[in-house]
């Protein structure tokens, strides 16, 4: 992680105006992604994080968005730049898997076109090349019978085959920065796995960095060098994996991993336990509370500034390493009691499904 | 299975995509998304389908709701025969079993409030009118943890927990007996995962519903699932207690899958044994002879090549792997008709 970072992201705020007034969905984030380097993004849904990345590739609607800060992808500010430059950079600068991969292939074009056409665009590859290419990206993410699938249209095939096509499209350029938006949710683990591997390998050769937005905390455990956990369009929490997965210390990362359903969970006479959840509702972007973003839904409230001052980010333990353990909340560990770290068990399962007040 | 009293069967079901055709053109082969299940799911139990992406997971659970054609076996529904069901039966069939999507975002109509969506149900058969319906939409919405005060509100005020129950709820609204949800977590984050599959269990519990459950989560699978199905390229290949199939299974494909599921903590991921699956991934369009995941097991025999093996007990009471490895079984494969092998 030496040199230049990829991608410095300062102070990145998006407003999207909406009927019930603006709505603040992104609030001063900041980070960076190094070269080589995986970030992961997980938190609430609704709390911005595809947003966040949208308005980074100015992929949001421009009536409706108003974005500010700065993002340098390879010291060039993606936010002021020509919308002429930026479709330069999309594809070999940064490479994009949507969240939605119904709504991001078109439905009456062959997946051969669609996949020819972002291979041509980037690059000076003849036809028959880049069909060449196509078809040998299709087997890299373990499509069965690529040549076959290159003459088939998006609805002869499943959610999961969809998702791969799109990695491919997004993988076509070996962009400087990858970001991949839930982009293995609709994969069976071991199609994951190889696709993982595949980005990794492409992490080696090419220095990619990667955003990686997933719900998948296994995932996580499993790829980032460091995770950022959104909350309210707000980074809450964030460090190295090992320290958001195995000591959070915000109240609202304590309950999503407690919120995991274990494999090993033991059965009570015969009976699989509830599992844990966060009661209550995520604020309304259109209407953040004033203080904590979490303070509403928080179990702990140990602070008498929780519900006034909004906790700034802050390092916990020790601020003389690489990536420091940071959180946005006033109640540091010393609030909690030594339970296990990572199982949020001030969540208890009384209001299991925690519905809508 | 023995003991419980089957809901839905399904013997040797088929369904067969024509593929490469194209307009005015003569499809060029068949593409065997199902192509033979065999599958009891007993009322009121939950039953976990997992496999490969592409395997034909979804194919099969719109099969067993009639919303795919069929191109072979046979199918029934509490007894009654399922294959070429029409009018006013499909309809009364629609009422008894429905579906849950993936995405809570896409499968309601951002124009109809909540009351609207939930009671459609309710008006396409007829259920309950004026005052009645009114009522029964308060029921459901309490019934999947919603405030009936919401009935009037549009989707877009909804978070994606509280939209996959809106969906819930709608699904519940002609009193089904059987669900089949598909990816229905799948969009949510952990959290609302879990509120939602708390739910799925205590509505089970209280009307005894039997569900289908397909995910790639298999700890959510686990979670919920009495049993466990395990399909690959069309077929079920491993089936039984979910207890059982999680920690002790017996097909090769399973054991693959089940150590490539990864673990929320850092150290021990680090230290996860994968089996890597090697080999060629298959197209079911066309399906190799013997068995069909000779082309990436690791452990390929003999018998392997030409014959198909069938389900047969072994591991646990009510497990059944489809292996050689457990004593060979199975008839000699046969070329499929119409089938053109790709190279
Ligand atoms: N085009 C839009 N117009 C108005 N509001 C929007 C628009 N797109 C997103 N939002 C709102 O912005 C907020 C953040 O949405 P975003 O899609 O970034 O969430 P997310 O963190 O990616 O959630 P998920 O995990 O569910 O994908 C949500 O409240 C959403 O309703
Ligand atoms: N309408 C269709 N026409 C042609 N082929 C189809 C059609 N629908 C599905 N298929 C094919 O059938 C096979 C099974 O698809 P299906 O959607 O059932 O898979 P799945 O197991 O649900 O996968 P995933 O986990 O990715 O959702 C795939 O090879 C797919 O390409
Ligand atoms: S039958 Fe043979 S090829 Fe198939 S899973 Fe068993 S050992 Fe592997
Ligand atoms: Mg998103
Ligand atoms: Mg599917």
């Amino acid at each position: 992680m030496s040199g230049q970072p990829v991608l410095e992201v300062e102070d990145l705020r998006v407003r999207l105006r909406t009927p019930r007034g603006p709505a603040d969905v992104v609030n001063g984030l900041s980070y960076t992604v190094g070269a080589g380097e995986t970030v992961a993004v997980v938190g609430e849904s609704g709390s911005g994080k595809s947003v966040s990345v949208l308005a980074l590739l100015g992929l949001l609607p421009s009536g409706v968005a108003t974005v500010t800060g700065s993002a340098r992808l390879q010291g060039e500010d993606l936010l002021t730049m020509r919308p002429d430059r930026l479709r330069q950079v999309r594809g070999p600068g940064a490479g994009m898997v949507f969240q939605d991969p119904m709504t991001s292939l078109n439905p009456v074009l062959t997946i051969g076109r669609q996949v020819v056409e972002g291979i041509r665009a980037h690059s000076d590859l003849d036809k028959a090349a880049a069909r060449r290419r196509a078809a040998e990206l299709l087997a890299e993410v373990g499509l069965p019978d690529p040549e076959g699938t290159l003459d088939r249209y998006p609805h002869e095939l499943s959610g999961g085959m969809r998702q791969r096509v799109i990695i491919a499209i997004a993988l076509s350029n070996s962009p400087a920065l990858l970001i991949a938006d839930e982009a293995t949710t609709a994969l069976d683990v071991t199609v994951q796995a190889q696709i993982i591997d595949l980005v990794e390998k492409l992490q080696a050769e090419r220095g990619t960095g990667v955003i990686w937005i997933t719900h998948d905390l296994g995932v996580v455990a499993g790829i980032a060098d460091r995770v950022l956990v959104m909350y309210g369009g707000r980074c809450v929490e964030d460090g190295t994996v090992d320290d958001v997965l195995e000591n959070p210390v915000h109240p609202y990362t304590r309950g999503l991993l407690g919120a995991l359903p274990d494999l090993a969970q033991p059965a009570v006479d015969g009976v699989v336990p509830d599992l844990a959840t966060v009661p209550g509702v995520p604020p309304a972007p259109t209407d953040l509370p004033k203080g904590c973003v979490f303070w509403p839904r928080c179990p702990v409230r140990g602070d008498a500034r929780c519900e006034t001052e909004q906790p700034p980010l802050t390092v916990i333990g020790s601020a003389d390493v690489v990536l420091p353990h940071r959180a946005a909340t006033w109640c540091t560990e010393r609030t909690f009691g030594a339970e296990s770290p990572g199982v949020g068990r001030t969540f208890g399962a009384e209001s299991p499904e925690g519905g809508l007040r | 299975m023995s003991g419980g009293d089957v809901l839905v069967s399904a013997r040797g079901l088929e369904v067969h995509f024509p593929i490469g055709g194209g307009f005015r053109r003569k499809p060029a082969g068949v593409l065997r998304a199902v192509d033979g299940v065999d599958l009891d799911i007993v009322r009121g139990e939950t039953l976990g389908l997992v496999g490969e992406s592409g395997c034909g997971k979804s194919t099969l659970g719109n099969a067993l709701l009639r919303l795919v054609p069929t191109t072979g076996g046979t199918l029934t529904f509490d007894g009654t025969d399922l294959t070429g069901l029409q009018g006013r039966r499909l309809k009364e069939l629609r009422r008894r079993a429905g579906m849950v999507f993936q995405d809570p975002f896409a499968s309601l109509d951002p124009r109809r409030t909540v009351a609207q969506t939930v009671s459609e149900p309710l008006e396409v058969h007829g259920l309950r009118t004026g005052r009645d319906k009114a009522t029964r939409v308060a029921e459901l919405l309490e019934l999947v943890g919603l405030d009936p005060g919401v009935a009037g509100r549009y989707p877009h005020e909804f978070s994606g927990g509280q939209r996959q129950r809106v969906g819930i709820a709608r699904a519940l609204a002609g009193e089904p007996d059987f669900l089949v949800c598909d990816e229905a977590i799948a969009s949510l984050d952990v959290s609302v995962q879990a509120q939602v599959l708390n739910l799925l269990r205590r509505l089970q519990r209280q009307l005894g519903l039997t569900l289908l459950f397909i995910s790639h989560d298999l700890s959510a699978v686990r979670h919920i699932s009495d049993r466990i199905a395990v399909m690959y390229l069309g077929r079920v290949v491993e089936i039984g207690p979910a207890e059982a199939v999680g920690t002790d299974p017996q097909m090769p494909y399973t054991q693959a899958l089940l150590s490539a599921v990864p673990l929320p903590h850092p150290k021990l991921e680090r230290e996860r044994k994968r089996i890597v699956l090697t080999g060629d991934v298959p197209s079911p369009a066309a399906v190799p002879s013997g068995c069909r995941f000779r082309t990436r097991c690791p452990y390929v025999f003999e018998p392997c090549d030409d014959v198909d093996p069938a389900l047969q007990p072994v591991g646990a009471p009510g497990q059944q792997a489809a292996c050689h490895l457990h004593g060979v079984v199975g008839t000699p494969a046969t070329t499929p008709e119409g089938v053109t092998a790709t190279p």
